[in-house]
């Protein structure tokens, strides 16, 4: 998956030297604002969710998210401002507290944090094929694409973990009538 | 808003009458099944939300947000059930609790709250778009229909009380050059 990256990386870089940097137009300036808001409230509800859980594995991953998306937001704020595209309002990072002490009410379960991480996952994922299908800039494609290979990395291992607990959802299998029975 | 769908309902429905009921394909049972799922999340989230704030006004949307929620998870589990679809895992409601007890490490702000509120409806709207994209039986495209309509009014008013109380975020605004 990175070498894939890499891959493009070269290819587009040859384009970005040739090119002359045009102003962004009002999409790709909407893709980042959203985007940057987004990452924002999930980097909070993330936190949200180390601070109700217990369980060491779903800790790591959930803080691995939280990395992920501070320095997506990170660079994604630097782009924006050398840009002149203003920064939408954004949460302030939650402090550390105990999660035994979280009323029962407020608590989601190891499984409900899970699956809403994956869902926050994939989200961001449409949202970053969506803004790199807009883009014309291609160093703005670029910043996607990278976006969008992080999330997708972080996903594939955070659905092993998921399918190892039980937490992984899994829709009704498809049988096509008359599939002939493969021995395994 | 109610009147616009009541028409676009009453054009279907002479379809559906007409139509022969063939199994649904693959797409519609895939979206019942995704967005069953989802709206229990959503539902246990937004009460999360209600134990975690003690504005009223806010507690109300919740409040509401739940009942729709609710609402709907009956009405799509029963077609799903009379079509032969499987239910997925779902998550059970949460008890009540009090707002002042929550940490402040687990504790989402109002703003933050009404935002993730409106999240939920974005994304439960885009949802209902997809699937009426995909479905070919008509009476399906009805049950889609109807949870949109429910959406976008709920959004509405759910926009009056976030724009009321300072917490809606807007793009950047377009200013077109040239402009008098």
């Amino acid at each position: 998956m990175p070498n894939l990256l890499q891959a493009l990386k070269s290819v587009a870089q040859s384009f970005i030297k040739d090119e002359n940097k045009t102003p962004l137009h009002i999409g790709e300036a909407m893709g980042c604002w959203i985007f940057l808001a987004l990452v924002g409230e999930t980097q909070v509800q993330t936190e949200v969710g180390i601070n109700s859980t217990t369980d060491s594995e779903l800790r790591k991953a959930l803080q691995e998210a939280v990395n992920m998306f501070k320095s997506e937001k990170e660079r994604i704020s630097a782009f924006m401002r050398s840009e002149g595209i203003p920064l939408p309002p954004l949460s302030e990072s939650k402090p550390i507290s105990d999660p035994n002490s979280v009323p029962l009410g407020v608590k989601l379960t190891d499984n409900e944090l899970a699956n809403s991480l994956r869902k926050k996952i994939s989200m961001a994922i449409t949202n970053c094929s969506e803004s790199a299908a807009q883009s014309i800039r291609s160093d703005v494609s670029l910043l996607w694409a990278e976006f969008m290979q992080e999330h997708i990395t972080f996903l594939t291992t955070f659905k092993s973990l998921m399918r190892k607990r039980g937490w992984l959802k899994v829709p009704p299998p498809y049988y096509p009538p008359g599939l002939p029975q493969t021995e395994k | 808003m109610p009147d616009v769908v009541k028409a676009v309902q009453n054009v279907i429905q002479s379809f559906v009458d007409d139509e022969p009921k063939s199994p649904l394909n693959v797409g519609e049972v895939m979206s019942c099944w995704s967005y069953l799922s989802e709206l229990a999340d959503e539902q246990v989230h937004s009460e999360a939300g209600i134990n975690s704030t003690t504005d009223p006004e806010l507690r109300k949307a919740f409040h509401e947000a739940v009942e729709m929620f609710k609402s709907q998870k009956e009405r799509i589990s029963a077609f799903m059930l009379s079509e032969g679809v499987p239910i997925p895992p779902l998550c059970e409601s949460k008890p009540q609790s009090n707002p002042r007890d929550v940490p402040l490490g687990a504790k989402l702000t109002d703003d933050e709250l009404a935002n993730s509120l409106n999240i939920k409806i974005v994304i439960l709207i885009s949802y209902c778009a997809n699937a009426i994209i995909q479905s070919v039986r008509n009476d399906v495209t009805l049950i889609w229909l109807e949870y949109l309509q429910e959406y976008m009014t709920f959004g509405a008013t759910l926009k009056e009380l976030v724009k009321k109380r300072g917490w809606l975020k807007v793009p950047p605004y377009y200013y077109a050059p040239g402009a008098p």
